[in-house]
């Protein structure tokens, strides 16, 4: 039991080399290998949550040195409740993977698989650790297997990730300054040992730099707006499986690292009060949601509107450490799953499309109603839940927000979310109409890239493909029925330090 | 354009100048990180590991996860230079059969 | 932006690379001095890594002058004559072959008993727990020196178009 915070990412390490050699070798057995290690990572993350909250967090000390000599990997409710969604959504989406990757990618499955898992490996090390520094490390692990896994993508991708590249590694630069900075002034990495000894610096030039930098840093790498420019293009042209995966989870885990310093290692009181940082996160978020849902129904390419329409939801979480109350906290950090399942389930959507008919244009979407009915039905739910409409997942985290504001007294941030609410509504209206209106006759057999030939031609997606997908949509639903479970057992502990 | 680069680039070196005004000076015995964690390492690194060198103690044992860490990144970026690199051109090479062989 | 990344990065660089790579020199100046060479970065190279303990130096620093060493003979001698003398596929499975080495490593001490990395749970490195941890220091060094030796000579490879 208490070896599970060091087995989640070591299971997903060794599945990559082993995905790695049995790939070399053949690369259907490298694919399996990756099922069998994230499907472990998995259960063994189901089992860190039930861990956690029958004995409370666990304090794992690498190399058996005590904190702050070592380094220390906690497993507490957010932790638990972090790696749980990114091995699920991995899971989901690797067995969702080899049909989509032969297709979009072909003769580049045996380097693709390893990458996927050194990418949960990275991001599970991120919301795992205990330490400022160890935080980076994964965070560079994380974003090299992205660049990687979202290169591969169109013609147009290397461009793009180039850029992504660029940003993300300024991101990094930022927080690593950061991180100097408060190693400096404090003497310690380990972020319990800071939360003790930064009170008394809180007046520290070098601190307020060390936070101003590290939260610039975290908020380049979540496509914090205006921070955002890199994402549209790079989610666009990245290959179906790598934007399904990328999407949901890897701007919510800077996010999620931005909530940890904002918790635990600054005291919630140095950001609001000492330096207004959550309050300019929360009006960046805004500028961030508009932005993002206007461009997002300007767009006729799916996977087009559903980057913009990335930068506008991760807004939400940035909005909910903008409020920073407990409720609204709550609310940023639910949104965090809801989204990662409504993103990857729409992803995901995408390239079934893409597969059985080659379209990514909303316009000559018509028809896939009646072509594709599993997989729309799917879509319609996911569609419903980013408009926020109960009791789908999407409905519950708004929800959370709204009181948030209501709480705080913002009521600008409350017509921000009714009003952006409003706006997916107008976006994904327009493509569920589409979805379901009668294919004209004339566009038939105009689809290229299907392995079919015409329009539609291949029906629904094949069982592997669209398996995935219900799944999600499915969650969609569970988490929105259940999502007082997840709030009062995980969520509710997670932002106790603001409610002192 | 370049008025923003150049404005983001003097506030980036405004908050650094502002920043290391409050920074201990260099090699400040007394600095936090000169009293914190510093002196166990140095005090305790050949007693404990038998390693005299203690920067390699540091970066080996007492954070080897960092350094676990960096040999994943250096990994995880060799991988990608070859999922990158390798792949596209066999792609168009039109030989798509060996699989995995770098 | 002269580089142009729409695909046209890996055939255009490597593509050119290719053609002046895979041509030797013949030049007895430039073969003497690099058979005469590589033996002797490789030498100080494995004193690096070894001598992490007492001196500056530890497996990243080993690993880059052995890449560096690889570099020179693939300069040197051209694809055909240095890919006898270390194949391409040889960078990745020393990368991949060094970073499960070090994860074993790490994994070591759990199978007995201990955390992750913790040198003092592996019963066979030596009798009392500072020198297992002295032993553990230094096969993680050599375990890291195999991983940065290989993963840059597999990126030089991606990068020249060799590997094919």
């Amino acid at each position: 039991m208490s070896q599970i915070p060091a087995l989640i990412p070591g299971t997903l390490l060794f599945t990559a080399f082993a995905a790695l050699f049995a790939g070399l070798i053949r690369v259907s057995w490298g694919y399996a290998l990756t099922v069998l290690g994230i499907g472990t990572s998995f259960v063994i993350s189901l089992m860190g949550v039930s861990a956690v909250l029958q004995e409370g967090e666990l304090r794992y000390h690498l190399g058996g040195w005590q904190p702050p000599l070592g380094i220390e990997w906690v497993l507490d409710p957010l932790s638990a409740f972090m790696v749980t969604l990114i091995t699920g959504i991995g899971f989901t989406v690797i067995v969702y993977a080899p049909r989509s990757i032969r297709f979009e990618t072909p003769g580049k499955e045996g380097f693709f698989y390893p990458s996927i898992a050194l990418l949960l490996a990275g991001l599970a090390g991120v919301s795992l650790t205990g330490d400022v520094f160890n935080l980076y490390i994964f965070i560079e692990i994380a974003a090299l297997a992205a660049y990687a896994l979202l290169a591969v993508g169109d013609r147009r991708a290397p461009v793009a990730v180039f850029r992504y590249l660029i940003f993300g590694a300024v991101g990094g630069g930022f927080y690593l300054l950061g991180v100097g900075f408060l190693y400096y002034s404090a003497g310690t990495l380990n972020m319990a040992d800071l939360a003790e000894r930064i009170p008394e610096l809180y007046q520290s030039r070098s601190v307020i730099a060390a936070a101003v930098l590290m939260v610039t840093g975290l908020g380049l790498k979540m496509a914090l707006f205006p921070m955002h420019l890199w994402l549209p293009d790079v989610y666009n042209f990245a290959p179906s499986v790598s934007a399904g995966l990328i999407a949901p989870i890897m701007t919510k885990v800077s996010a999620y690292a931005i909530v940890r310093l904002f918790l635990d290692v600054f005291h919630p009181s140095f950001f609001v009060e000492t330096l207004p940082i959550t309050t300019l996160v929360g009006w960046l978020a805004v500028g961030g949601i508009l932005v993002g849902s206007i461009l997002a129904i300007a767009q006729s390419d799916f996977r087009r509107m559903l980057a913009y329409s990335s930068v506008g939801q991760i807004s939400y979480v940035a909005l909910g450490i903008g409020l920073a109350n407990p409720i609204g906290l709550i609310g940023g950090l639910l949104h965090i799953v809801n989204h990662a399942l409504m993103k990857g389930c729409l992803f995901l959507i995408g390239g079934n499309v893409r597969l059985r008919t080659g379209l990514v244009e909303i316009p000559r979407f018509a028809g896939l109603g009646r072509a594709m009915p599993w997989t729309m039905v799917a879509f319609t739910v996911a569609a419903l839940a980013m408009v926020g409409i109960p009791p789908t997942a999407g409905f519950f985290s708004k929800y959370y927000l709204l009181l948030g504001s209501v709480d705080a007294g913002n009521w600008i941030f409350f017509a921000v979310i009714i009003v952006s609410s409003l706006l997916s509504a107008i976006y994904f209206f327009r493509v569920l109409e589409m979805v379901y209106r009668e294919a004209p006759e004339s566009a038939e057999g105009e689809g290229g890239g299907s392995d079919g030939g015409g329009a539609h031609p291949g029906g629904e997606a094949p069982a592997s493909m669209l398996v995935p997908v219900l799944a999600l949509a499915v969650a969609i639903l569970l988490v929105g029925i259940f999502n007082v479970v997840i709030v009062d057992r995980l969520l509710e502990p997670a932002v106790a330090p603001l409610a002192e | 354009m370049r008025i923003i680069s150049i404005s983001l680039l003097l506030l980036l070196g405004g908050v650094l100048a502002y920043a290391s005004g409050d920074l201990p000076s260099r090699g400040d015995p007394q600095a936090p990180a000169s009293v914190h964690v510093s002196p166990h390492y140095i005090e305790n690194s050949l007693v404990e590991m038998e390693t005299p060198n203690m920067v390699t103690a540091v970066l080996a044992d007492y954070r080897a996860f960092d350094t676990f860490g960096e040999a994943v990144v250096v990994f995880t970026a060799a991988l990608s230079c070859l999922l990158i690199l390798i792949r596209r051109r066999r792609e168009e090479e039109g030989d798509e059969g060996r699989e995995g062989r770098a | 932006m002269s580089l142009r990344f729409d695909s046209g990065l890996p055939e255009g660089l490597a593509g050119s690379a290719h053609r002046g790579m895979s041509r030797t020199y013949h030049s007895l100046f430039v073969d003497v001095v690099t058979k005469a060479m590589v033996p002797m970065i490789q030498v100080f190279a494995f004193y690096v890594i070894f001598h992490g303990h007492y001196s500056p130096g530890g497996g990243f620093q080993g690993g880059v002058m052995l890449a560096a060493s690889i570099m020179l003979l693939r300069l040197a001698m051209g694809q055909e004559e240095s890919f006898r003398r270390f194949p391409p596929d040889w960078g990745m499975l020393l990368a991949a072959g060094g970073t499960l080495l070090f994860a074993v490593l790490g994994v070591l001490p759990m199978v007995f008993g201990g955390n992750f990395l913790d040198y003092e749970y592996i019963p066979f490195l030596g009798a009392e727990a500072a020198t297992r941890r002295y032993w553990g220091i230094l096969l993680a060094e050599v375990f890291i020196g195999f991983l940065v030796w290989g993963a840059l000579v597999a990126i030089y490879d991606a990068l020249s178009g060799g590997g094919e």
